[in-house]
């Protein structure tokens, strides 16, 4: 149903969807785990579908630095508080290292500021409609356009004499 | 013989130097036994009954920190007034066989006035101390012990209305508001009926729970609660003058449970068994069995208002201990004194 | 008219209502708190960053060490998620004794919980009592896994150490105690005034707040959210019996959401797992408990594997949420993402804690049980800017044994 739901509303933003059965305990009963690849136009949209089952929790949101372009990947988790109906939603997207710029989730889920603080901070993702931008867990005066979790290999010298 | 020899004015002096000394002592030797016995009671094995002295020692070896943004003469002037408060007080309460040292010259309502001193002097201290913990906490001290007063007092009320019923010709001295009156005359024995005797349980009972408030214990710890406020007024208080503060409190605590028993259980042992009867009835013998007995009798009393309380509750919010000494205690404490009224008027 | 005027008083980060650094930076306006902030990462470490430095099994020994009270929890949602990523399924013996394991864990850590709690409202008498019966549920690890803390039980793809009658026995008998302990404690925290006192209608969390702030675990329960992994997506020995959320209406018929629907929702999930202990040593299967023996096939595998993975666990606290991506070049992960329940249910602070007194912080703080070194995984030992080799530290470690021998010989 998910998966349908994202096709219908996503069209061509939808890149690829894998749903992956997971087999558990000694009866093999297993639960759905939805990996969706999409275009990051596409974000805010795929997101919105998933309201129509309920609030969405976020599980993790994280990123990772590829090389030419950064990843990023939102875990949601829909149909909870049903037993054994739930389902995990993953999107995962790149957005280029010129333009970081990726919409805020905060508007919709205030809990996701969090995340966005720290995802901001570590890898210099920029998030539209963040109202916090403080640093979560990096020191105040941390000095700016440094970001630990790219791999660029740039900055490392003042970034260690910072977390001195 | 010895109350003879008390009439003299060197040896009172003599006696009243000397007392503090013990009543130091004992403060801390009652702050271990509490400490042991509160420790037992929590199937741990706790500390040795000398810890406190252990403590007070080397708070004393401990560098005097006084804070920069402080008020420092004010800072460093509340420890002594506190302990000096604490120390007069006791010179106030009859050591069991003993009169109080300066017995006649002042009564009930002075005491009341001690033992107000000290968490003032106290709260005052944690206000020049400038730090948001010590305010937060002489905020609460001046909270609580706005609350706690009127039911203390109103018990002092009662007792003075008791003992002034009472014809003058029954003792020599005659002062209804002076502790060596009531040590003299149990106060059981000055109500005349049931209703009086309910009424001064109903005091008792108030009493006892005003008691750990007084001493800053838990559940009324809250001006010091550790978790909450990093031990409050005391936030910056560290070596001599945590020590000042930390004797105050357990001279405090002794002189407290004392006047509890002064007030409700003055009883003398040989009033309870005829001791005169046993051969070794010397007089210095005498006074210590009387000593020991009024230790022992404080002894009860430490347990049950403080120790056994502050095992068995946890600290509550001070605006609900606030609500709890206007609206319960107090009320409570009224009606103890419109049943005493009730007794000493004859009504039944 | 009197003006008011505030006051900043900072919680942490040391403090002794936290056991763990962190700061509340709470605005007072005489005893109420007007806002609060929250500042994280003093507990710092780049975990992550080490993990993926390291092959999978250093890296799930190293997840084992992100939390110092919930020492299962990580593995467990590391080894799911390897094994959601490389496709490998652990036998059903194993699953079940993980299970088992995650529950007793489940158990100590509940109980810790409550003496915390106890000790925050000044109520010490309780914190001793709790944490002298939770003793017996440590010693049980201790004897199932040969440690009290990081228990080394888990492997990608099983578990390292088998049950025999024996210990099944020692488990039997000890559930057989908590059984009638945890109703003592119900009958302690649900009676006792003050308790209710300082914890009815405070840090109160509506079930709005808690879906919007991410909430989970036994927080969101309280706020009356039916959301536990284990009955939502139940993963091994969980698959095979139903489990089903502790929830306050479901105990008392209403939901407040406050510190006491959190202690209840705990105590009543201490019979639940006593349950399911109890339900998986009777259903326990037979077989191997590893899919993989051999460590380095095992590691080859990782190697030769491409592809991400989730693993969840419904640790203590709430979810613990792991994400791996393995690319098919090293043996360890190339992306590993920890999201530990603190995590997600700190956000709630910022909004509990304002119109609460000083008095109730440390309670809402404590109230979700918060493991700040879960919270801050992420920085390395440097001094002086310098990292110190491995050499090195292992010097100075010997050193400093050789010292303290000496001044104990004499």
């Amino acid at each position: 149903m998910v998966v349908e739901d994202l096709k219908k509303a996503l069209g061509p933003l939808l890149e690829d969807v894998r749903i992956q059965d997971i087999p558990e305990g000694s009866k093999r009963r297993s639960y759905q785990c939805v990996w969706v690849n999409i275009r990051k136009e596409g974000f805010l949209t795929a997101v919105r579908t998933l309201f129509r089952y309920g609030f969405p929790h976020l599980g993790i949101l994280t990123g990772e630095d590829m090389g030419e372009d950064l990843r990023l990947v939102y875990i949601f988790k829909v149909f909870y508080e049903e037993p054994r109906e739930e389902v995990t939603v993953v999107f995962s997207f790149h957005i280029p290292k010129s333009e970081p710029v990726v919409p805020s989730l905060t508007p919709m889920i205030p809990g996701a500021s969090t995340n966005e603080r720290e995802i901001r901070e570590m890898l210099g993702v920029e998030f539209r409609g963040l109202k916090d931008k403080r640093h979560l867990f990096l020191p105040e005066d941390w000095p700016e356009g440094k970001y630990p979790w790219r791999k660029d290999e740039t900055n490392v010298e003042d970034m260690v004499k910072r977390t001195r | 013989m010895i109350l003879e020899m008390l009439q003299d004015p060197l040896v009172r002096v003599a006696f009243a130097v000397l007392l503090p000394i013990i009543a130091i002592f004992l403060g801390l030797f009652y702050k271990g036994l509490d400490r042991k016995l509160s420790a037992r009671l929590t199937s741990r094995i706790g500390p040795p009954i000398r810890q406190p002295f252990r403590d007070v020692r080397k708070l004393f070896l401990k560098e005097n920190i006084v804070p920069e943004n402080s008020i420092p003469w004010m800072f460093n002037a509340m420890p002594l007034v506190a302990m000096a408060t604490s120390l007069t007080l006791l010179l106030y309460i009859p050591f069991g066989p003993f009169p109080a040292p300066l017995e006649g010259r002042g009564d009930l309502i002075v005491l009341l006035y001690l033992l107000a001193m000290q968490p003032l002097a106290m709260a005052l201290g944690g206000f020049a101390s400038g730090s948001p913990y010590a305010s937060v906490g002489a905020q609460r001290e001046m909270v609580l012990m706005m609350s706690y007063e009127v039911p203390l007092a109103t018990i002092i009320v009662g007792f003075a209305y008791l003992y002034a019923s009472v014809p003058a010709a029954a003792s020599a001295v005659w002062a209804p508001f002076s502790l060596g009156m009531i040590a003299q005359t149990p106060v059981w024995a000055v109500v005349s009926g049931p209703v009086g005797i309910i009424g001064l349980l109903i005091l008792l009972g108030v009493l006892l729970v005003v008691t750990p408030a007084e001493l800053v214990k838990i559940p009324f710890d809250i001006a010091e609660a550790e978790t909450e406020i990093a031990e409050g007024l005391l936030a910056e208080y560290s070596g001599r003058n945590l020590a000042m503060f930390y004797l105050s409190d357990a001279v405090r605590s002794f002189a407290m449970c004392a006047i509890v028993v002064v007030l409700f259980f003055p009883h003398t042992l040989s009033s309870l068994v005829p001791l005169t009867a046993y051969p070794w009835n010397t007089e210095p013998v005498l006074f210590t069995l009387e000593t020991l007995w009024f230790l022992l009798k404080v002894f009860i009393v430490y347990f049950f208002a403080v120790t056994l309380v502050r095992t068995s509750f946890a600290r509550i919010k001070v605006d609900q201990a606030a609500k709890f000494f206007w609206l319960h205690m107090t009320l409570a404490a009224l009606f103890g004194l419109l049943l005493i009224y009730l007794d000493v008027g004859g009504w039944f | 008219m009197t003006t008011t005027y505030t006051y900043s008083l900072p919680i942490g980060p040391i403090h002794p209502a936290l056991k763990e650094p962190i700061r509340v930076v709470a605005e007072v306006e005489g005893e109420r708190v007007v806002r609060a902030d929250v500042k994280r990462g003093f507990a710092h470490r780049g975990i992550e960053f080490m993990g993926m430095k390291r092959n999978a099994i250093q890296t799930l020994y190293l997840s084992e060490r992100i939390c110092g009270i919930c020492s299962i929890s990580h593995p467990y949602a590391f080894v799911k998620a390897v094994e959601n990523a490389i496709g490998m399924e652990a036998p059903p013996r194993a699953q079940y004794i993980r299970t088992i394991i995650a529950e007793l864990e489940r158990i100590h850590s509940h109980i810790l919980w409550l003496g915390v709690i106890a000790h925050e409202m000044g109520f010490d008498p309780l914190l001793y009592w709790t944490w002298k019966g939770r003793e017996m549920v440590m010693d049980l690890l201790e004897y199932l896994t040969g440690n009290r803390v990081n228990y080394a039980m888990y492997m990608i793809g099983g578990v390292r150490r088998d049950l025999n009658e024996k210990k099944i026995r020692a488990i039997k008998e000890n559930m057989n105690y908590y059984r009638q302990f945890n109703q003592e404690m119900k009958d302690v925290f649900m009676s006792d005034p003050t308790y209710k006192a300082r914890t009815r209608r405070v840090s109160l969390l509506t079930r709005k707040d808690a879906l919007e702030l991410c909430a989970v675990g036994p927080t969101a329960r309280a706020a009356g959210l039916r959301m536990d992994i284990r009955q939502d997506q139940p993963y091994d020995a969980y698959a095979d019996m139903d489990v089903r959320a502790v929830v306050p209406q479901d105990i008392t018929g209403e939901v407040m959401g406050d510190a006491y629907d959190v202690t209840l929702v705990r105590l009543y999930e201490i019979d639940q797992s006593i349950e399911i202990i109890e339900r998986c040593l009777e259903d326990l299967p037979p077989g191997p408990i590893l899919a993989e023996p051999n460590l380095i096939k095992l590691l080859m595998t990782i190697k030769r594997s491409e592809g991400e993975g989730v693993g969840r666990h419904e640790a203590p606290r709430g979810e613990v949420m792991h994400y791996v991506r393995f690319d098919g070049t090293r043996d360890g992960p190339v992306a590993w993402k920890v999201k530990a329940p603190s995590y997600n249910n700190i956000n709630i602070w910022g909004r509990v804690l304002v119109g609460a007194e000083i008095a109730d912080i440390p309670i809402a703080v404590g109230y979700i049980d918060p493991c700040m070194c879960c919270n801050d995984r992420v920085a390395e030992v440097r001094r002086g800017g310098r990292e110190l080799p491995y050499e090195e530290v292992r010097r100075k470690c010997r050193e400093k044994t050789m010292r303290i021998k000496r001044e104990v010989m004499g």
